[in-house]
């Protein structure tokens, strides 16, 4: 098995997947008993399960980015949209409404900077201004901006560790949010193990030189991306009571990388697993 | 066996979020690097034992120690089998000093070792030591790859090379009268070094040996020119090499 078959069996397989990812949010939000007079309640949920679905299919579509440059960022939103979720889930009534406050008002102060730009750089004003207008204007079909409060702290009043340490997976935080968080804000201890690459030269006292590394695929990225999603599906289920008949899409992924690594084995192909120092959690 | 994990990060005190571990809560604890601050200034005791191997370039470097003794007052100054110590001299020594050893019998045995590495460091403070010499690195090819198989094993600061250079430093500054010995402490021969790492005694020996060496730091003004100097010239002399594996 060439490469490039391998890589178009990896493309098959996430197109297979994100069809059962979608077909599970579908069955679930069609099955969740929604009531309008709540209905921010079932917006921020129903769109923080949907979100995660695009990140974990994003990420199953697209093996050229199954590597430490790039997925660890992706998994580390799913991670904080994971712990956001189940943390509303909590109390729903109140949080809800405090999320999308917090989005509408980080809006506003967007709109502000970009008014006062207005003041400062008037070769761009007509375009600037047609931008605002309509970033008001959708601001508008939520709230008016006039009435619309900001708030630069952190929108729960509480840091992500706090939020994990409520909802009960303070090891999630350990494991999985933290060391991510170090590849997302481009940390030392990443890009030392990433792009930074030893001279092998004695007399240069072991430097390290920047490089753009080359990394193989690793499908441990979408597996840990199903997992992060499939961990919502299920506190879904247990918070909702809804019950669906989809094919787990977690169970579709595993089925098939596995049939895949046989194949793999059977015709002897070197395919070589990525080292790294990524969290399995 | 305990269901509750032990608590992350005890015994460090906590400074608002800081964590601070206890051995730098010390005071006067002054942190320094071994390959930036303390591996250039033994290198030329280390190529003694590169040349001559342990034994004889310990018995060199004792030596050597013995000539030089009184060719300056050391007692102000710093560890003379250091090199920035040689940096550290006043003007008005070099010329005693040199011409304690350019008389003697070590002489022809100690600039084997020396104008190798001044001919490729050719800012290196023991140049005061061979005024007269002007050394050329066409003189010394293949030295330098040498040299570096030698570094190679110094960058671990536990290796045999990198303990035994400690050790020999140690060594020679108990024979001039330099370190003060607890009362009763008997000081391990070099026939005990010789078995690092292997025996316990050899092990204990090395471990003084490592923290008399750490100790030189204090000397010397941070950052050390001779340190800088030696890794900078280090760019100059060769490209970078990497491993394409």
């Amino acid at each position: 098995m060439t490469d490039a078959s391998l890589f178009t069996d990896f493309l098959r397989i996430g197109r297979e997947y994100s069809a059962h990812c979608r077909e599970e949010l579908r069955q679930r939000w069609e099955r969740w008993e929604v009531t309008l007079s709540n209905n921010e309640v079932y917006e921020v949920l129903g769109g923080l399960l949907a979100r995660q679905v695009s990140l974990a299919t994003q990420v199953a579509e697209a093996p050229q980015i199954w590597n430490e440059h790039i997925a660890p960022i992706i998994l580390r939103s799913m991670a904080d949209n994971f712990i956001t979720f189940c943390w509303i889930f909590a109390a729903p009534d109140l949080r809800a409404k405090q999320f999308i406050q917090y989005g509408l008002g980080q809006e506003k102060l967007l709109i502000e900077h970009y008014k006062a730009r207005l003041d400062t750089e008037p070769e761009d004003a007509d375009k600037l201004r047609d931008f605002v207008e309509m970033k008001e204007a959708v601001l508008t079909t939520h709230q008016y901006p006039f009435l619309t409060e900001v708030n630069v702290g952190s929108w729960s009043g509480i840091n992500a560790r706090k939020m994990a340490e409520e909802i009960g997976e303070l090891d999630f935080y350990n494991f999985v949010y933290l060391p991510f968080s170090a590849v997302v804000h481009n940390m030392w201890q990443h890009i030392s193990a990433f792009n930074l690459n030893v001279c092998e030269n004695p007399l240069h006292r072991m430097h390290t030189v920047p490089i753009d590394r080359d990394l193989t695929i690793a499908h441990q990225y979408p597996y840990l991306g199903a997992k992060y999603l499939d961990m919502c599906f299920r506190h879904f289920d247990e918070k909702t009571g809804v019950g669906v008949d989809a094919i787990r899409s977690m169970d579709f992924l595993c089925d098939e990388f596995s049939r895949l690594g046989r194949m793999r084995q059977e015709m002897d192909t070197d395919v070589q697993d990525s080292s790294s120092d990524v969290p399995l959690s | 066996m305990s269901s509750r994990r032990p608590k992350v990060l005890s015994g460090h005190r906590r400074q608002g979020k800081r964590f601070i571990p206890p051995l730098r809560d010390l005071e006067g604890m002054v942190p320094s690097e071994w390959i930036s601050d303390r591996l250039p200034q033994f290198v030329w005791i280390a190529l003694l034992h590169m040349e001559y191997g342990f034994e004889e370039g310990t018995d060199l470097l004792v030596r050597v120690a013995r000539r030089l003794e009184n060719s300056h007052n050391w007692e102000q100054c710093h560890p003379w089998a250091i090199i920035s110590t040689y940096a550290q001299l006043p003007t008005a020594s070099h010329r005693q000093v040199s011409s304690a050893l350019s008389s003697t019998d070590v002489y022809e045995d100690i600039s084997a070792v020396t104008l190798p590495l001044l001919a490729h460091y050719p800012q290196c403070p023991l140049a005061i030591l061979f005024p007269e010499e002007t050394p050329s690195p066409d003189d010394h090819s293949e030295w330098l790859q040498r040299f570096k198989g030698l570094l190679r094993n110094l960058f671990d600061r536990n290796s045999p090379a990198a303990t035994f250079a400690q050790y020999s430093y140690m060594l020679s500054d108990v024979v001039i009268g330099h370190q003060n010995l607890p009362q009763g402490f008997d000081f391990p021969p070099p026939r005990v070094m010789l078995e690092y790492p292997d025996t316990e005694d050899s092990q204990t020996a090395g471990g003084y040996a490592r923290c008399i060496g750490q100790m030189i730091t204090h000397r010397f003004p941070m950052p050390n020119e001779w340190c800088r100097y030696f890794w900078d010239r280090g760019l100059e002399l060769e490209p970078c090499v990497f491993n394409e594996g």
